[in-house]
């Protein structure tokens, strides 16, 4: 939003680390480009008690900063003539080019305020004229799960579990796949609607046995890249849960998958310790670099490694399962270990502490 | 000593679960049929009606049925402009304790979050026949017991001024007619119980259920 407000701003601008940039009716003034600090920011400073405030820089030229919810833009290299009374006499006169109102600021402002919530219903929109497309294939793969849980329930046994463990490898792998397809789907209305993190009721789910699930269902997907993933742990302990909460062990063993070097392991351990079950995920492959560590469950976010590695990735998957852990009242924390720096190569742990 | 304890609703032995799939009536109310696994949850001796649209609104309100599968799509355009939404929050109004379970594809829409809010449970399409069994053993087992449906009666009773002495007193005549299998004694004790017609109403569709799934 602010890269667009920076695109139709008639003002000059300075960013803080992607230097000055001419607005399209005025230019940066040959002092600005020429001005060896650059430090315009070092002179607005917080607490900001409007949405546009006024500075002078030691030049005596006027800083403007913007400030909208999305975010904020400083204008450089101006003079505010109501403002800027520093400047003064035949530099006045010189830098007419320069000369706005305060009133010029301010109605280009209010046009910018407006265009966010513009934009944003324009986007909500988009993203919902696709996802009644999504509506339709989830229709087709009820249908499918239909068939699949017919010809299963064809099977020998007198349970669900005796008929799964029957059935020819074939249509066990179809039934997997049905499974997973069900599981993304579903985790896929959380990111137009994260509200649907808490649909439904909590039900008292166990936490081994959901990991387990998962992991098998993972398993000829891994060993198409020769990965194998095992699954430890002593956890007996179930936790009251959302349906939603599915789409954590989904994420992070389809990341491990996804990410880990051929013919490496990933383990997944869920373990009971006190009054706490302790859940990991680990796998080798790319490591976070370190400064991109605080943004790896943010919407949208891959690192360079991870689009070497998995070139199909959205960057939504940590972003989801952070958001489910928040609304079940915990965290799920990155760390790594074992590093070759000269790869950039390492053991990726993603784990979890829920109280139970 | 013993003889003279009054008997409470929660000490009643509960029916296995087998009995309660039998018993409780479930009804899935959906435009698409292939949407929901009925056959192979009637094989596992769940009672289930299946209904495309909405075809007697007041078999919905009356608590006919023990949990009610709502789709939001399609379902009640000819009852309301809101459909399947406007149908929940018909029959949460009427009869608050009937059971409804929002059933759509749609969970995406931010403009849908009424009806899951609004519902019981959920259950997001598609769906496989594992998550319904899931979901509807866990209703069964929390919401379709006696406790659940005497605390309702409780809950109704008291806010009507009914003093405590007076709900224990009749608790253990309903328990006794529970005891002995008399559907009808159940519903003759609320009703000498209650004088007035709109609480009577209000409180007939859980003794009908409580009567339906343990009176018998």
């Amino acid at each position: 939003m602010i890269s667009l407000i920076k695109a139709l701003c008639p003002f000059p601008t300075v960013w803080k680390d992607d230097g000055f940039f001419d607005g399209y009716l005025i230019s940066q003034p040959r002092a600005c480009k020429k001005c060896k600090a650059k430090d315009c920011w070092a002179y607005v400073s917080p607490p900001y008690q409007e949405d546009i405030s006024h500075y002078i820089c030691p030049k005596d030229y006027s800083l403007i900063l913007c400030r909208w919810k999305e975010g904020e833009l400083l204008c450089n290299g101006l003079l505010v003539h109501e403002l800027n009374k520093k400047c003064t006499g035949i530099i006045r006169k010189q830098r007419q080019d320069q000369k706005i109102s305060i009133s010029d600021i301010k109605k280009w402002y209010e046009k910018m305020k407006m265009v966010g919530p513009l934009l944003e219903k324009k986007a909500e929109t988009i993203v919902q004229e696709s996802l009644l497309g999504l509506h339709d294939i989830k229709t087709a793969v009820g249908l499918v799960t239909r068939n699949a849980e017919a010809i299963i329930a064809a099977q020998s046994g007198t349970t669900d579990d005796d008929k799964i463990e029957n059935a020819p490898p074939p249509l066990k792998s179809l039934l997997k796949s049905v499974k997973l397809l069900l599981s993304r789907l579903s985790m896929s209305s959380i990111v137009t609607n994260p509200d649907s993190v808490s649909h439904g009721r909590k039900r008292n789910t166990h936490i081994y046995k959901l990991f387990d699930r998962m992991v098998r269902l993972f398993l000829e997907l891994a060993a198409q890249k020769n990965i194998t993933i095992r699954m430890t742990g002593n956890s007996y302990s179930k936790f009251m849960c959302y349906d939603s909460f599915e789409s954590i062990p989904l994420v992070l063993i389809d990341n491990a998958v996804k990410y880990s070097l051929q013919g490496s392991k990933v383990l997944v351990k869920v373990n009971d310790d006190d009054k706490k079950t302790v859940v990991s995920v680990s796998s080798y492959g790319p490591v976070v670099p370190e400064k991109m560590r605080d943004n790896i469950f943010k919407k949208g976010f891959r690192t360079p490694g991870a689009s070497y590695q998995a070139s199909s990735g959205s960057g939504l998957g940590l972003y989801i399962a952070d958001m489910v852990a928040k609304a079940h009242g915990f965290e799920i924390h990155y760390k790594c270990m074992d590093i070759d720096e000269t790869k950039g190569m390492g053991t990726n742990i993603f784990c979890f502490e829920i109280n139970i | 000593m013993g003889l003279f304890r009054k008997k409470r609703i929660a000490n009643l032995l509960p029916l296995p679960l087998e009995e309660l799939r039998k018993r409780t009536r479930i009804l899935v109310i959906d435009d698409d049929e292939s949407s929901f696994p009925f056959e192979l949850l009637k094989k596992e001796g769940y009672s289930i009606d299946y209904w495309p649209k909405v075809e007697n609104l007041s078999k919905l309100e009356e608590g006919f049925f023990d949990i009610i599968i709502l789709d939001i799509q399609g379902v009640a355009q000819n009852y309301s402009r809101e459909d399947g939404l406007g149908i929940l929050e018909h029959i949460k109004q009427r009869n608050p304790s009937q059971v409804v379970v929002a059933f759509s594809g749609q969970s995406f829409d931010l403009s849908k979050n009424r009806f899951w809010k609004m519902a019981d449970d959920s259950l997001s399409k598609p769906v496989d026949v594992t998550k319904c069994k899931r979901l509807i053993d866990d209703i069964i087992v929390n919401k379709i017991t006696l406790s659940h449906y005497w605390s309702l009666v409780t809950d109704i009773l008291t806010k009507e001024g009914v003093s405590a002495k007076q709900i224990a007193s009749i608790e253990d005549k309903v328990t006794r007619a529970l005891e002995r299998k008399d559907r009808e004694a159940v519903s003759e004790i609320m009703k000498s119980a209650l004088d007035k017609a709109d609480v009577g109403v209000r409180i007939a569709a859980i003794v009908i259920k409580i009567s339906a799934l343990f009176g018998s």
